[in-house]
This record gives C-alpha cells, structure tokens and sequence, in this order.
C-alpha cells in the first residue's frame, strides 16, 4: 500500500477522531483547523518512517497526540485557552450545560498529560491500548482513570463519589 | 450523566459534514508538504550559497594579503563559512520521531530542548567569539588609521554582544521554560507509574 494510500485509509477510520483531537488542544476555535493541519502533515511525514512496529491506530494516536501537546506547548496556549473558555472548571452559571460542554470543560481543567489518558479513554481504547499510545503501563492507567472519574463525579454529579 | 456515558456522547460527534473528505485532505497535505519541503530547500540552497560565494573570498584575501593579522582574521572567516551553517543544519535535523509513546516522546523531546539550550548557551564560542574576532582581525591589519579601527572594533563588540544577550535572552525565555514544563510532565507520568507499581504490589 502506497503513503498516499495509507494515510487515505488512516483518515477514513479515524477522521473523528483527530478532529475531536484538534479540538480538545486548540487553543482558540480558530487554531483548530491549523493544528488538524499540522496534525495531517506529521501523520504524512511520519508514514515515510513507519514500519508497523505498532498498530496503525495505536501510531496514529501518538502522532496526533504528541503533535497536539507540542502545538500546546510551543505557544503556551494553555492559559489562554482556559481563560477563552469562560471562567474556572466546574464553574456553574445556573443554566443546564451540554454533555459536550461538560466533556469540553472537564477535559480543559485536566493537566496535559490526564487530558491525553482522558481523550484516548472517550475515544474508546482499552487500558492496554492507551498505554501503548501514552507509554504507561495499563496500571497507571487505570489509576488515572480512576482519580478523573472520581473528580468528575464530586463536581458533576448529585451527591459527589458513588 | 455517567462517567461511562461520556463516551458515546463524546464518540457521537464526528468530523464537520461540511467539511473536506479524507480524499482531498491526503491532496492538500501532500501539497502542504511539498511546498515546506521546497521552503527549505530554498533556505539550505542560499545558506550554502552564501558560505559557498565568501568562503573562497577569503581564502584569497588570507592568502593575498601582505598583513599576517587581517590573513588570521580571513582563516578564521573561511572556516566559519564552513564551520557555522554544517552545525546549523545538524541542528535542525534533531527531530524527534512523532510516532513515539507519549512517555518517550517527552523525554525525546526535553533532550532535543536541553541540546538547543547548549547551542544557544554556547553560541559565543562557536559561532560569535570567532566569527567577531575573524571580522576585527581582518580589519586590524588593514592599512587604515588606527582610531578608524578601534573605532570598527568597538561597534563590532557591541553588535555581537548585542547578538550573545538575544541568544541567551530565548534561552531564559523561551527554552528554559519549555524544558521545565516537559520535567513537570515527565514528574506526573513517574509519579503514575509509581503509584500503579505500588497498587500491583498490594
């Protein structure tokens, strides 16, 4: 299968997925076109270099991911991003939210790293898979798991942890 | 909602319908790639160009002239045309692979920030203390009045000193930083494997 080929594939199983990916580290609503671009470009670039080592998704997660977090760093978006999307999380301003606008401000008051395992966890991957893309053992994945689903349900749910 | 039903609301929201399909986005990055690439290669081209047109232009001067202080000055200058755009480029090319584990990637990535942080911290002795003397130098022995070149000298000392506080101006600013935050990412994902490590040896 050519390059062109298998990014074709790539991009036909998980265009979702890195649009989702895009906009959970896009700074503003108008970076995330520019960093699924550059996202595009690394899965590109890095299909010249890949050779099946792992998964095609378990790789084209890394990709996207490791790209996001260094779009994320490079210009020290996290801040701004944060302060764009209104107030603290799990601020309240009494009227009914979303699912995606909890998902989105659960995901932005997450450190970099807890976002990561939480993007890969809502996009359906086993503990096992998420590891392979982050490089945690499923363990520490689990224990991160854990600790977001605890914070979510004390800030989202009637009644706190059950 | 349930932590668990976050999944399928998050699953459910696909790419834009309106958007480009996976056919034309594989042709607007293959284009994408191919005009960075030319970018590039046009970048390289006329830095080697450069180094290329003044590098016999000294060597001649260092071999014509009759003032051994300004042939030193030419020596120093023809080997930094060599010296200096070969270790630009091995720099440039120390880019991490982005199909890594997160985990490695970051770790990667730090000693790519710490190895720029050298060069930039560096930078006076392989690239400005040279370069600056090779150019005082080879006006030093130039047959021109001695306070034109004292003169010469002093402004050339203030613009690479000038160029030694930029460097290491984004050193502080902008690696340090960087390299600080990548350590803070790197301490959670220890701290995780710890903390799992220990919940498997319970």
């Amino acid at each position: 299968m050519s390059r062109e080929e298998t990014l074709l594939a790539l991009l036909t199983a998980y265009g979702g997925a890195l649009r989702r990916i895009a906009r959970t580290y896009a700074g503003a609503r108008g970076e995330e076109e520019d960093l699924h671009q550059e996202i595009l470009l690394q899965l590109w670039r890095g299909l010249a270099s890949f050779r099946g080592d792992s998964a095609p998704g378990t790789w084209l997660y890394r990709v996207a991911l490791n790209t996001a977090l260094t779009w994320r760093r490079r210009a020290g978006r996290d801040a701004r991003a944060d302060s764009a999307r209104g107030g603290p999380p799990g601020q309240t301003t009494g009227e009914p939210r979303s699912e995606a606008a909890i998902l989105e401000e659960l995901l932005a008051s997450l450190a970099p790293i807890d976002r990561s395992v939480l993007l890969l966890y809502l996009e359906g991957l086993s503990y096992q898979e998420i590891g392979e893309v982050t490089g945690l053992s499923a363990g520490a994945v689990g224990v991160r798991i854990h600790r977001i689903k605890r914070s979510y349900e004390d800030r989202y749910l009637e009644g706190g942890s059950r | 909602m349930s932590f668990d039903r976050l999944r399928e609301s998050w699953q459910r929201e696909g790419p834009p319908a309106a958007g480009p399909g996976p056919t034309e986005e594989v042709a607007a990055v293959k284009e994408r790639a191919a005009e960075i690439d030319r970018a590039v290669r046009r970048r390289d081209r006329i830095e080697t160009a450069v180094a290329l047109a003044l590098l016999p232009i000294f060597a001649w001067v260092a071999w014509a002239t009759p003032h051994p202080v300004s042939a030193v000055g030419s020596v120093i200058l023809a080997l930094a045309c060599v010296v200096i755009p070969v270790r630009l480029r091995m720099a440039r090319r120390r880019r991490p692979d982005p199909g890594l584990p997160l985990a490695q990637s970051l770790r990667a990535e730090l000693g790519r920030i710490r190895a720029q942080d050298r060069l930039l911290g560096s930078v006076a002795w392989w690239y400005l203390a040279p370069l600056g003397a090779g150019v005082i130098l080879f006006m030093a022995g130039a047959p021109v009045a001695p306070l034109f070149k004292v003169g010469y000298a002093a402004v050339v000392l203030a613009f690479f000193g000038w160029l030694l506080h930029l460097n290491l101006r984004a050193v502080r600013r902008d690696l340090r930083p960087v390299a600080r935050e990548l350590e803070s990412w790197l301490a959670d994902l220890d701290e995780a494997a710890t903390i799992a490590g220990d919940a498997d040896a319970q």
